[in-house]
């Protein structure tokens, strides 16, 4: 594999365990990381979130991550743990632009 | 614009329906309908009034034959959903329900039409339909109204309902919603049309990639299994699977021009999984499909593939931004959407 | 008996007393202005309806305390009380001062107004003064007081305000109910009013200015935070309201709405008033006071109720101000008009919904309306399931794989012995038998581990990123709301407090309404007690299912009293059993303070249905602010007597 896509690769997993790690510490689920595919929804079907839990999802991140959700965004950014995991590696990219 | 470009259209903007003989409705009465739902089904069936909870009924290797919800309504049980017939399903649930003794299940589709209605306007319609009870149906909420079922669920993304009329009174009902769904500029969606939304969404597709022998683990589906239960059928091949682990996984991508199922999929030159579905996504102008791949290359936002001579790029379901997402009840109006500037 | 309104008072946003208040809601002036009490530039709206003068106070404590002293002291000069001896408090609160003690509002106000009678605090969230009212009536009708001042209070505070805004539910424009801004406005203060027999006020020449008429509880058993958006719930509340009051939905007038203003509470309600008045909803004046008093907590539904009055005696309904374009999907008629419409009430309900899924609703009449014939003798009571429990594992057992996720442990331990109780009476959760069941719980504070997570990521993430899961779960009545939810229970709730033996109290209530009602036939009560870093209290709950009727199980509640204290209690449980103190074993229980006297009912009931012959007799211990005793039996000679 090429160093650029396995590098990739790790920091995808790596930000996806560390989403799905805060989901569960956050949200007080009762499953395991194993148990939680990257697509599940959060709401509705899926975990069957609320919007409580949508608000410590948005608050969570923001401690976790440093980054913030516009309102706009927060809809289409909370269907799933993978546009979870986009929003968070998008936003440390526009970071690492910021510093460059 | 074609018959297919009207009806997705309608389901992306406005409102389709869609008459749903596909669709299978089974009721369960008796003291113990819960219990044999409880056996049967890989989710937790503890139901609130009116619930609606999706899950999978497996075959014992732990296999899906068919994509269900289960439901609560007063003493009654519901099983909605796709896959084999009803007969099939209520002869399969007879056998492995053999020590729950007080049920007995009924095909509602012997005495009920299923319709089907989807979009960012569907609540406005119903409700003007079917009256503004409607309303009051949170998603995946269930209630009976006059003699009518009503289902809030969908697999379009947008609002959806399905809704079971008696056969009698069919007629009646389809008259109103043809009348005012012409003022909704409803449009009537096929099952292709509807599968291209089901496909943009990475709703699960029972007759699609349920054919390919995948388990829920694969299927991206755990959420529709209970992390406690250990009893129901499949279980077994479930909890084996987890302890051995598994290691190829349906993921979303898109490519800019159609590729064919079963396509392999290529990273440098490595067979890395091969293609389940595809088709086009007239919301995004390209073309979005599900495949298998293996682990690690089975992560979204991956743009290192390719079928053929043809890129392909994973991405993060779903595949499209709903319009449903910002249309609320409390504050627009299919008649005023220009106005309300969503 | 007839129940009279005979004095009125408030502390609130427009001002500081009735006059005022009634003042700025003829002028058609809001006292939604900005908040300058505590810092609120980190939110994106800085509206609160707050008591001008109370900004002064140098605690939140003397600033509760100084409302509900206004308040109250101004309800009794205006119903002319002299002699305060024989008067009781029944108190709604919210949040008292977050995560406290909530009974001690209650019993420091009743001191401070030297007041003789029993206190009792009610705290339901934002529908903790209409229970109070409600509550306050069956006082008088059973004889326990001649006197109940009846109300509520509480403060805005900046923890409130965050944990409003975490949530999204407040809006950026001044709180306009039914209209097309959306969210509601914070507000606070305290209201009175005075309830006594019509009997007694013809007595001492006061002037009524309404008669109580009845009310409604029920629960929605949906969500925490959210209304069904059915409406279900308030329907039920209204209907019972309705019914109690011995009317006809067409009766009604004027419907004075909870209407916060958020999208999901006034589309609930309308639909809800749809329900029950059918067609004749869109002839019925519906408006919200919430555009003039902002949304008060607890002390909401007493102000709403002073309005009410005060727009009954004026032969006027009270606008909903702010409007700007109406709401889709809400009351066609919500009096939009800058000032009070001319417009006669003979009879006007009161709304209230809260957090935990409570529905509450009151009806008032013109004092000169009739009155239906209702029950004139109680019915008999049964005991029909028990549950103890000192740990919260249990509602696992018998409620298995039921949504526990971030419940705390005041509502596993809570729904863990309404699950055993449950159980051991038969009764198949989630299923029709349960939608007419309520539950009456004795609580006196919110769980200890979710006022720790509340504080805790206060001070870890700052007030504007508080955990929002957190604050629903700090109203005392969440633990309450858990139960209906799991287990589908939808008949009247309530979440009170006496201090010591609240659960005792509950069962006694609880007894009442069903002995005296004929809308609800099985009501749990209930207590529960969670262990915090002091080691003044233990894990414990326990839970009794009281059916209408004579049970097969045989164990009746043959005597139950609420009196000023302890000992009179126990007389008067005893009078109504027609037993003597010498025919009675007295049962005490050690156990956690709220639970023990339940956990001492469930010890008799095991030694009755053991064998023993003599009823029991368990009162309280003396240490609350209200006697509580019943008395157990396997006969029934009390209820005949009645």
């Amino acid at each position: 594999m090429r160093p650029e896509l396995k590098e990739k690769i790790e920091q995808r997993e790596n930000t996806l365990n560390r989403v799905i790690e805060l989901l569960i510490s956050s949200l007080q689920l009762d499953h395991s990381s194993e148990e939680l595919d990257p697509d599940t929804p959060l709401f509705g079907t899926g975990l069957g979130l609320d919007s409580v839990d949508a608000v410590e999802i948005v608050v969570a991140l923001e401690s976790e991550f440093g980054i913030s959700l516009e309102e706009g965004d927060s809809m289409f950014a909370l269907r799933t743990i993978n546009s979870l995991v986009d929003v968070v590696l998008r936003q440390s990219e526009d970071n690492l632009d910021d510093r460059n | 614009m074609t018959e297919t470009e009207v009806g997705y259209h309608a389901i992306r903007n406005s409102v389709a329906f869609a008459e749903e003989p596909e669709l299978r409705c089974l009721q369960l009465t008796g003291s113990q309908a819960f219990d044999a739902l409880d056996t049967v089904c890989p989710c937790d069936i503890f139901l609130q009034d009116g619930q609606m909870k999706h899950t999978l009924l497996l075959d014992d290797t732990g296999i899906p034959f068919a994509d269900v919800y289960v439901c609560r309504e007063g003493e009654n049980a519901y099983l909605l959903g796709y896959g084999p017939s009803a007969d099939e399903i209520i002869n399969w649930i007879t056998d492995h329900a053999a020590d729950v003794s007080d049920f007995s299940m009924t095909d509602l589709s012997k005495s009920h039409d299923s319709l089907a209605l989807d979009g960012p306007y569907a609540w406005e319609l119903c409700a003007e339909v079917f009256g503004s009870d409607v309303l009051g149906l949170p998603y995946l909420g269930m209630r009976i109204l006059d003699k009518l079922l009503v289902f809030r669920a969908g697999r379009t993304g947008e609002y959806g309902y399905h809704l079971l009329l008696p056969i009698h009174e069919k007629d009646v009902y389809l008259e109103k919603l043809l009348d005012i769904g012409r003022t909704f500029e409803m449009a009537c969606a096929d099952m292709a049309v509807r599968d291209q939304c089901v496909l943009e969404n990475f709703f699960f597709d029972i007759n699609r990639e349920g054919q390919h022998g995948l388990t829920p683990l694969e299927l991206q589906l755990q959420w529709r299994l209970s992390s406690q239960k250990t009893t129901y059928p499949g279980a077994q091949a479930i909890s084996a699977l987890r302890e051995s682990g598994w290691t190829r996984r349906l993921t979303c991508f898109t490519t800019p021009e159609l590729v064919n199922a079963d396509a392999e999929i290529t990273c440098d030159d490595e067979i890395v999984g091969h293609v389940l579905v595809a088709g086009y996504s007239p919301a995004r102008g390209d073309y979005v499909g599900k495949a298998l791949l293996c682990q690690p290359y089975w992560h979204a936002g991956l743009d290192a593939f390719q079928v053929g001579g043809i890129p392909l790029k994973t991405i993060s379901a779903p595949a499209v931004d709903n319009l449903s997402l910002k249309v609320s009840p409390y504050r627009h109006s299919f008649h005023t959407r220009t106005e309300d500037l969503i | 008996m007839k129940i009279v309104v005979t004095g009125l008072g408030a502390h609130c946003a427009l001002g500081e007393n009735i006059k005022t208040l009634w003042d700025a809601i003829e002028r058609g002036h809001s006292g939604i202005t900005p908040i300058n009490r505590f810092n609120v530039g980190t939110f994106d709206t800085q509206l609160g309806a707050v008591v001008s003068c109370g900004d002064y106070y140098g605690t939140e404590a003397q600033r509760l305390l100084a409302y509900g002293c206004a308040a109250a002291n101004e309800a009794l000069q205006y119903a002319k009380i002299v002699n305060r001896d024989r008067v009781a408090l029944v108190l709604g609160t919210c949040n008292g001062l977050l995560g406290g003690e909530l009974h001690s509002v209650t019993t420091d106000l009743a001191n401070a107004l030297k007041l003789g009678g029993p206190a009792i605090t009610v705290s339901t969230a934002c529908a903790s003064s209409a229970h109070a009212i409600g509550f306050a009536a069956d006082l008088i009708r059973r004889g326990v007081v001649a006197f109940v001042l009846a109300g509520g209070v509480d403060i805005l505070s900046a923890e409130v305000f965050a944990g409003f805004h975490s949530l999204g539910l407040l809006s950026k424009h001044p709180c306009a109910p039914f209209s097309t801004n959306m969210g509601t406005t914070l507000g606070e203060g305290a209201a009175f009013i005075l309830l006594e027999s019509e009997g007694s006020a013809k007595a001492r020449g006061a002037a009524p200015l309404a008669e109580f008429m009845g009310y409604g509880f029920s629960a929605d058993a949906y969500h925490d935070t959210t209304p069904i958006p059915s409406g279900s719930g308030m329907a039920k509340a209204l209907t019972a309201a309705v019914g109690n009051a011995g009317l006809e939905p067409e009766a009604i007038d004027y419907l004075n709405a909870h209407g916060t203003g958020t999208a999901a509470n006034d589309a609930a309600e309308w639909r809800a008033i749809q329900q029950v008045f059918g067609d004749a909803a869109n002839q019925l004046p519906v408006s919200s006071s919430k555009s003039f008093l902002g949304h008060a907590q607890g002390a909401a539904g007493v102000l709403e109720a002073v309005v009410t009055l005060m727009a009954m005696t004026h032969k006027v309904v009270p606008p909903t101000i702010n409007f700007t374009q109406p709401r889709r999907n809400a009351p066609t008629d919500p009096v939009a008009e800058p000032k009070p419409r001319p417009h006669a009430i003979q009879y006007a309900v009161c709304a209230n919904a809260a957090f935990g899924g409570v529905n509450t609703a009151l009806v008032f009449g013109q004092a000169d309306g009739t009155l239906r014939d209702k029950r004139e003798v109680p019915r008999s009571i049964s005991l029909t399931g028990t549950g103890i429990v000192q740990d919260g594992h249990q509602v696992n057992q018998f409620a298995p794989r039921a949504e526990l996720r971030g419940i705390d442990m005041s509502a596993r331990l809570l729904a863990s012995a309404t699950a055993v109780a449950l159980t051991d009476a038969g009764v198949r959760m989630q299923t029709p038998d349960c939608e007419g069941i309520g539950l009456f719980v004795g609580q006196t504070r919110v769980s200890p581990e979710s006022a720790e997570a509340f504080d805790k990521s206060i001070r870890a993430r700052g007030l504007a990123h508080l955990s929002a899961s957190a604050f629903a779960r700090m109203v005392c009545n969440y633990a309450t709301g858990v139960c209906c939810r799991l287990f589908g229970l939808k008949g009247p709730t309530a979440t009170l407090s006496t201090g010591p033996d609240s659960g005792l109290t509950a069962l006694v209530l609880a007894a009442d309404h069903l002995a005296w009602r004929d809308d609800v036939n099985h009501l749990l009560a209930a207590a529960v007690d969670e262990s915090d870093a002091s080691d003044h209290y233990e894990n414990g709950a326990a839970s009794v299912l009281l059916k209408a009727g004579e049970g097969s199980a045989s164990i009746n509640l043959t005597g139950w009293a609420l009196a000023t204290n302890c000992e009179l209690a126990a007389e008067q449980a005893l009078a109504k059993a027609s037993l003597n103190r010498e025919e009675v074993v007295p049962m005490a229980m050690p156990g956690p303070p709220t639970v023990a006297g339940l956990w001492a009912v469930i010890a008799a009931m095991d030694a009755l249905k053991a064998g023993i012959k003599s009823p029991f007799l368990i009162s309280n211990r003396g240490e609350g602010s209200v006697g509580a005793a019943v008395i157990l039996g396997t006969g029934s000679k009390a209820c005949d007597l009645n």
